[in-house]
């Protein structure tokens, strides 16, 4: 057996506790059949199933490696010979191995008041539905808890809480995509809808179970990559870059809706949905990764140095994305160049738009490492993310009166040549802003003689 | 066998090793020492593939740190300055946890626990909760959960902090018996007195550099250090051991010479028979290591002078 699987359940399964666990749940059960016979009976196992094995075993999961940091015991679990495959799923499933016991009944009963109400097809279906939630609200604690932990900020219990809400916000997510795939009531059947995705006609209700799996699968794979950091396993970024791949492929494909096909014709808009795409992962991406001075100090180096292997090797997922997103913005510009009448605006302005839009970006990106190479910033994402709240939310209408409206909303295709040079310009500002102190504080902070001094 | 080759280690504001390198042979035991601060922790936590460094190599038994972590972290025994205990969990759940952890198979574990148990005289204690030991008893524990797999290398950071006398001497013990056993040891400590019985050298870490730029030899395998004491002084000590087939005078002093010898326990007893049948009266032949101390102060003093000479404008 999976040793951190076994310990888990050393820690979570004492006899005592599985014996009150097993009561409980038989006794809500047995009120809910009381009251409503078998409508009764499985809403309760419903309602077990969302309170026990979702939110509580996401706060299980999203507890476990933090716990570990905590009590000073990670550090062993970090010298030990588990592979980083075994110790992610020991982990998502050992510390939720609670959770699942309560589950497991309730999900019994599930299956079966489904089979009787619709059948076997329906109850299978149900069955991966309910298992699919409660997996997606626990990888996604735990991915979540991972990030923080490397980042070795996250103890408190309110981050915790954070962290399971994250789970129970993904939990949902699957939940709203299974109204997509059941046609209201499971005993009404799959949905015959079809849905047109890259110009195909699927049938929504694979397409949504599909996401589900694919999605869930990704969040795996995540948890699975930062657990090998963690384990002192280096990582290339090719998952991340496949990771990029699927999801520009997964929402550019969408760009045939009828939604925006009422824009106009919709030509370029898969490479507007792709820079979209990868614009939002390197936001979000430079949120989340720990802005590792050390790191960032050592790309500098291996850049001069010309250790271009090396630095791609150790570059972050926010790097390659706002990479990927430019290029996808520059094809993008390309398509508008070559079919003027095909983008909404039908002229040069929306070029303008789209150049606007990566300065805008590069701008935002540059904003993150400005607060991250300030001296003394320890929470510097948090006022990153404030300062742009205040950029995109506060200012403009502080502005507007006097006409600086521009100067926050430049991805305006009125503004014409305008936009693009205000974003670019206030591009440059901050990237110049974080040169000058990230050479200060990051570059010549460092009190030392160069490497290789040997004191004799 | 332990290579560390240039090793440089960065925190945000401070280079925390600045490029150092130095050798452990197998089967010895290396003391890490130095001032609180100095680097000693950081250092040790390179070596354990717990952290990667930001230049240059660290190798365990060839095996470089960046390139192959897990493989090491298998190889290896490792306790933190802290324990690292489970404490809902019995000892024998902590060491079955520990050696399972360390990919021996479930049909060994049984008898992996009852070894390590022996080792660390805790096999009395197998069903009782790690919350439940003291201080010294949960420190054994940690050392029993570092050697349950028999690693070929095993790193201690302070490890006999807080430990009574007789649990420090326990510990000392143990430690060579390891080391006997073929385990190479690096045991990192700022009490000098910890590491005096059983350390073969030193490693002094003063500010992130090594202290001297290399270990400090306090035994040698292959060759004994041996000192002859006299009743009264005599010049013609020196020079009639140093005529001798393997000697190689180390110090000189009225009453005492410390050299090295390279023969067996009978070139052993030919000698001191012939320096006995030479007429010198011999109060002591024995075995003489170098005191740790001294050795480490001596070591400091040259390195402060150096920094002094540096910083001068």
């Amino acid at each position: 057996m999976n040793p951190e699987f076994q310990r888990n359940i050393w820690f979570e399964c004492t006899p005592r506790r599985v014996v009150f666990l097993l009561v409980c749940v038989a006794l809500v059960l047995l009120a809910g059949h009381s009251s409503l016979g078998e409508e009764g009976l499985r809403n309760a196992a419903k309602y077990i199933f969302y309170g026990l094995t979702i939110a509580w075993g996401a706060r299980h999961a999203a507890t476990t490696v933090i716990g570990e940091m905590r009590e000073r015991t990670w550090d062993i679990q970090r010298m030990s010979a588990i592979s980083p495959f075994a110790m992610t799923w020991g982990k998502l499933l050992g510390s939720t191995s609670y959770a699942w016991i309560g589950g497991a009944i309730c999900l019994l009963v599930l299956f079966f008041t489904a089979f009787r109400e619709a059948g076997p097809i329906a109850a299978v279906a149900d069955f991966f539905y309910f298992v699919s939630l409660a997996l997606m609200a626990h990888t996604v604690a735990l991915f979540s808890s991972l990030l923080a932990a490397r980042r070795r900020q996250a103890h408190s219990r309110l981050d915790v809480f954070f962290f399971q809400a994250l789970g129970i916000a993904a939990a949902w997510c699957v939940w709203t995509a299974w109204k997509f795939v059941v046609d209201g009531e499971l005993s009404d059947g799959f949905s015959t809808d079809n849905f047109e995705w890259w110009g195909m006609q699927i049938n929504q209700a694979v397409f949504y179970a599909a996401s589900i799996v694919a999605f869930l699968g990704w969040a795996i794979i995540g948890c699975y990559r930062v657990m090998r950091r963690e384990l002192s396993v280096e990582n290339s970024p090719k998952v991340w870059v496949a990771f990029l791949v699927f999801m520009v492929i997964y929402c550019a494909g969408h760009a045939d809706t009828d939604i925006i096909r009422a824009l106009d014709d919709d030509e370029p808009l898969p490479f507007l949905y792709a820079m979209l795409t990868l614009a939002s992962l390197t936001y979000i991406a430079v949120f989340v990764e720990p802005k590792d001075h050390v790191l960032y100090r050592w790309l500098a180096e291996a850049f001069a140095a010309r250790r271009f292997h090396e630095l791609y090797s150790r570059m972050q997922a926010w790097m390659i994305s706002y990479v990927a997103a430019l290029a996808a913005g520059l094809v993008l510009i390309v398509v508008i160049a070559v079919d003027l009448d095909g983008f909404p605006g039908r002229d040069w302005r929306g070029v303008g738009v789209v150049l606007a839009a990566l300065g805008l970006l590069t701008r935002d990106i540059g904003i993150f490492l400005l607060f991250a190479v300030m001296s003394g910033a320890k929470r510097g994402d948090y006022a990153a993310g404030i300062t742009l709240g205040v950029l995109y939310g506060i200012a403009p209408s502080l502005f507007s009166p006097f006409g600086g409206h521009a100067l926050f909303y430049p991805v305006n295709p009125e503004l014409g040549v305008l936009g693009p040079l205000v974003a670019w310009g206030e591009a440059l500002g901050v990237w110049y802003a974080v040169y000058r102190i990230g050479k200060k504080n990051i570059l010549e902070k460092r009190v030392s003689p160069p490497v290789g001094a040997v004191v004799a | 066998m332990i290579e560390v080759t240039r090793l440089v280690y960065e925190y945000p504001s401070k280079r925390a090793l600045h490029g150092i390198s130095f050798t452990v042979r197998p089967q010895s035991i290396a003391a890490l020492v130095g001032p609180n601060g100095a680097g000693k922790t950081t250092l040790l936590r390179c070596l354990a593939a717990l952290e990667m460094p930001y230049l240059g190599e660290v190798k365990i038994n060839g095996m470089d740190t960046r390139t192959s972590p897990r493989a090491i972290h298998a190889s290896l025994g490792y306790l933190p300055d802290f324990f690292g205990l489970y404490d809902a969990l019995s000892v024998r759940r902590c060491l079955h946890f520990a050696a399972r952890a360390h990919g021996i198979a479930e049909q060994n574990v049984a008898a992996a626990i009852a070894k390590a148990a022996e080792r660390v005289d805790l096999s009395d204690r197998l069903e009782t909760p790690a919350a439940e030991l003291s201080r010294g008893l949960r420190q054994r524990l940690a050392i029993g959960q570092a050697i349950v797999h028999e690693p070929s290398v095993l790193m201690l950071d302070e490890p006999a902090s807080g430990l009574d006398p007789q649990a420090r001497r326990d510990l000392s013990n143990l430690l060579v018996a390891l080391k006997a056993q073929g385990m190479t040891l690096v045991v990192s400590s700022h009490i000098l007195s910890e590491l005096e019985d059983y350390s073969d050298e030193m490693i002094i870490i003063d500010g992130g550099r090594i202290a001297g730029g290399n270990t400090v030899k306090l035994r040698e395998d292959t060759k004994a250090t041996l000192r002859i004491t006299l009743a009264s002084s005599h010049a013609g000590l020196t020079p009639f051991l140093a005529r001798q087939t393997g000697v190689e005078i180390v110090d000189t002093q009225p009453l005492s010479v410390t050299f090295r010898f390279s023969g067996d326990n009978s070139a052993r007893v030919r000698l001191m028979r012939l320096t006995v049948a030479e007429g010198f009266e011999i109060m002591s032949f024995a075995e003489a290591s170098r005191q740790l101390e001294e050795a480490y102060f001596a070591e400091v003093r040259q390195h402060s002078a150096a920094r002094d000479v540096r910083s001068a404008p």
